[in-house]
């Protein structure tokens, strides 16, 4: 039995060696130029807090109904006015207790013939919507047979049944009708803890006209209240300005999870991709293959160290882009979200199967080219089947797909490598440092990932870089050079 | 080749041991018994079996196609063989343990070329299990001894082919071997390196190494080589000591002083014959007859002799007549129909 030193010593030469075969491509310099240029990028970008009364004010207009959509030109039917506001202590303006007035007022919006037309009873239409789209924990029973017939609405609209849909309409305009200050109350206090992660200690409604509804209000903050607190945020060094009033949390959310571990990542196996299939089949070049198969060293373990070394190539990559990205955007915006980090891990993760499948293709091809290729497919092989299964599942309530469409994503979300659900794990653990903890969005990654789960996905997806690695070593070990 | 460069030393420094095994010459270091591989339905070797001594240079010789290559990687487990048998220093073929023992520069190699030469032996050392220390002692003394120390920092891609070789040779030394298979080791050598290599190789052997040659240079074959067979389509055709191969078929050269005429009649008078062979006269012995006739009849006449050699059979005359006695080589029927009738 040969000393396991030996095999470790063995191990840190191929490594060395995979190191020198990408110094010298140079690929590693011009990555690493990019990953400075993506961190210079991350690091101008600065984050400007707004004071109390401007934060809460920004707040407010993030309640259902109070935003204009520029995308179709609708103007907002509701206005959250604040008034009377009041901080009570001395804090920065995410650790203020406030005392403040809210006012809630139906606009009169121009109607789809031009002429005025008065948003009455939209107020308490958000309110019987939002009650739907609670925590199935937190809702009443009430709740719960409202949103049982309103997905039933949705699916008879889906399938042109215009009567029942024109019956329930009514049925809501009662349930509508009959929302209550208690419910109101509600709805203000699960708004402030959503939108503003705002802890409402006390909301009373206050009757007022007919298209106005008044809350008095007094909130305390969390420790997460930061992450929704209103932000201006600039890039190029202050020079433009991409966004006043939004959730730093949040923005910084969309730079760490979407930019770099979407498109950023994206780039990355592809150029690590490319990069790495040349690895096996310069290995196997006539007379280099034969000097290494000459030593004392099996084929097998030959090749699982080369395939590390691949990994590694990902590894360092990743590892300067991710740290680098995220020191700097945790300086600028106070943000520390450590969860980011698992990102290193979970890319090299991803990048494990597209590698695996280079591998075995390099050792039955010996073509780089041939291995690019095969890389790529599976990567949009399973980004396709990940993206689709995602889109299935959301709408699978709803029963409008085709059975048979719907058991085809669901198989080959099943069988395949879970490349997407990795994105949706590592996701959730950036969005649990950065996004408020009653915000929709983190409810939204939170459904995602409960659906998801790390066992079967790291087991299933561990499972094909096995039997890919096995089948490699078989025919490295035994084919003839 | 680069003018920082120097030629293969031909003395000291090279190694230190002469075998670890404590074998004595005449102890067999490599055996095949009956060895057979098949690709497929093409047979490569048809039952081979030869055994190579401790200390000895032995050469394989064949044609293209001859299975030369084929055995080699056999005896390294670089390739399966099909059937029958095969012992590398008293171990089956391929024994990872004996791997560290055995040095080997195969044909055509390939160097990665983003190392340097020092980078290359270092990666390979450690592959070879050689601890850090005897790495940097070996290292510059492998380059030094063939002439590329001056340019072990430098990227491989920058050596000429003749410097690649003289690397390659290196690396299959540098952990000194009992075993030294080498696959064309002069291949892109020049004429004063392929004699360094001569004389390297003639030191390891005084060092009780056992060297495995393949060649197609017959000349280098015959000038370093004890013993050499010669294979064709996967088998052997021959096989012998160099000596015993090459000796005398019982021809002589003769050469007289300028100006003075060979009695060419005379001698065939006296049972010879004799063929004109450029400047020398060819004289072919007869069962049982000797030269000294001859040369008393030269002596008689007052001829002065400046020349008088036994001509040998070189081992090309013996490569070539042993190659075309067996059956033709794979390129053979289509080089013929190309000749002009």
């Amino acid at each position: 039995m040969r000393s396991l030193t030996q095999y470790v010593l063995k191990f840190f030469a191929i490594l060395k060696d995979s190191l020198q075969e990408t110094l010298d491509s140079k690929v590693l310099y011009a990555m690493f130029v990019l990953s400075g240029l993506a961190i210079l990028a991350a690091a101008s970008i600065g984050f400007e807090p707004k004071s109390g009364e401007k934060g809460v004010e920004a707040i407010l207009r993030r309640f259902p109904g109070g935003k204009a959509n520029p995308f179709i030109g609708a103007e907002a039917p509701l206005k959250y006015e604040l008034q009377d506001f009041k901080q009570t202590d001395e804090k920065k303006p995410w650790d203020g207790d406030y005392r403040f007035t809210i006012v809630v007022r139906e606009q009169t919006l121009p109607g789809p013939d031009g002429k005025p037309q008065s948003a009455k009873g939209m107020f308490r239409l958000m309110i019987y919507a939002s009650s739907l789209e609670m925590d199935e924990d937190k809702m009443t029973d009430d709740d719960r047979q409202a949103r049982k017939r309103m997905i039933q609405l949705q699916r008879d609209a889906a399938r042109g049944q215009n009567e029942k849909v024109e019956e329930f309409m009514k049925k809501i305009e009662q349930e509508v009708n009959a929302v209550t200050p208690a419910q109101m109350e509600r709805f203000i206090s699960n708004q402030l803890a959503a939108q503003g992660t705002m802890v409402p200690k006390t909301v009373h409604y206050a009757p007022s006209g007919s298209d106005t509804a008044r809350f008095e209000v007094e909130t305390l903050p969390r420790a997460e209240t930061i992450r929704t607190w209103p932000h201006k945020m600039t890039l190029g060094f202050g020079s433009y300005t991409w966004s006043e009033d939004t959730p730093i949390g949040s923005e910084v959310f969309l730079i760490e999870d979407v930019v770099i571990g979407g498109f950023g990542a994206g780039v990355a196996m592809l150029l690590a991709s490319v990069v790495t299939s040349f690895y096996i089949p310069n290995m196997l070049r006539k007379g280099t293959v034969d000097l290494l198969l000459a030593k004392p060293i099996p084929r097998w373990l030959l090749l699982l160290y080369k395939y590390v070394g691949g990994l590694l190539f990902m590894f360092l990559n990743t590892i300067v882009v991710v740290v680098g990205i995220w020191l700097v955007l945790s300086l600028r915006s106070g943000l520390w979200a450590p969860g980011f980090l698992l990102s290193i891990f979970v890319l090299t993760f991803q990048f494990s199967i597209f590698y695996a499948v280079s591998t075995a293709v390099g050792v039955t091809t010996r073509s780089p080219i041939v291995c690019i290729l095969a890389a790529c497919f599976a990567w949009a092989i399973l980004f396709a089947v990940g993206w689709s299964y995602r889109v299935v599942d959301g709408i699978r309530e709803l029963d409008l797909l085709p059975q048979a469409l719907v058991k085809t994503a669901d198989t080959a979300h099943l069988i395949l490598p879970r490349y997407k659900d990795l994105d949706v794990l590592s996701g959730n653990v950036t969005a649990r440092d950065l996004l408020g903890p009653d915000s929709p969005e983190r409810k939204a990654m939170d459904k995602s990932y409960n659906k998801t789960g790390w066992g079967q996905t790291l087991g299933i997806t561990i499972a094909y870089i096995v039997v890919l690695l096995g089948f490699s070593c078989w025919w490295f070990t035994t084919k003839d050079y | 080749m680069a003018s920082d460069t120097h030629g293969i030393q031909t003395g000291p420094p090279l190694s230190s041991s002469t075998s670890s095994s404590g074998a004595r010459p005449g102890v067999p270091v490599l055996s095949t018994q009956n060895l057979i591989k098949n690709y497929g339905k093409i047979e490569a070797l048809k039952g081979v079996t030869l055994t190579v001594n401790k200390g000895e240079i032995f050469g394989l010789l064949g044609q293209n196609g001859a299975g030369k290559t084929t055995l080699v990687k056999i005896m390294l487990g670089i390739t399966k063989l099909s059937y029958g048998g095969a012992e590398l220093l008293d171990e089956p073929v391929g024994h990872p343990q004996v791997l560290t023992r055995v040095g080997y520069l195969p044909e055509d190699h390939r160097f990665p070329d983003y190392h340097t030469g020092y980078s290359l032996l270092d990666f390979y050392g450690s592959l070879l299990e050689m601890p850090r220390a005897a790495r940097q002692k070996s290292i510059p003394e492998m380059l030094e001894l063939v002439g590329l120390k001056g340019r072990m920092n430098y990227k491989i891609r920058t050596y000429s082919k003749g410097m690649k070789q003289r690397l390659g040779i290196a690396q299959a030394l540098m952990h000194d071997p009992e075993v030294i298979f080498l696959d064309e080791p002069t291949d892109g050598v020049d004429p004063v390196g392929r004699k360094e290599i001569r004389a390297l190789l003639h030191r390891l052997k005084d060092q009780g190494k056992t060297i495995f040659i393949n060649s197609h240079l017959l000349g280098e074959v015959e000038l370093i080589c004890d013993r050499v067979v010669i294979m064709q389509r996967g088998e052997i055709i021959r096989q012998g000591d160099m000596a015993t191969l090459t000796q005398s078929r019982g021809f002589y050269l003769i050469g007289l002083a300028p100006r003075q005429d060979f009695p060419q009649d005379d001698v065939r008078k006296l049972g010879y014959n004799v063929a004109r062979d450029g400047d020398f006269w060819e004289v072919a012995l007869k069962e049982g007859q000797t030269i000294d006739p001859v040369i008393d009849l030269l002596r008689g006449r007052g001829l002065n002799l400046r020349h008088l050699t036994e001509k040998r059979q070189s081992l090309e005359d013996l490569f070539i007549q042993t190659v075309e006695a067996a059956e033709p080589g794979v390129d053979q029927p289509v080089r013929r129909r190309r000749l002009p009738q």
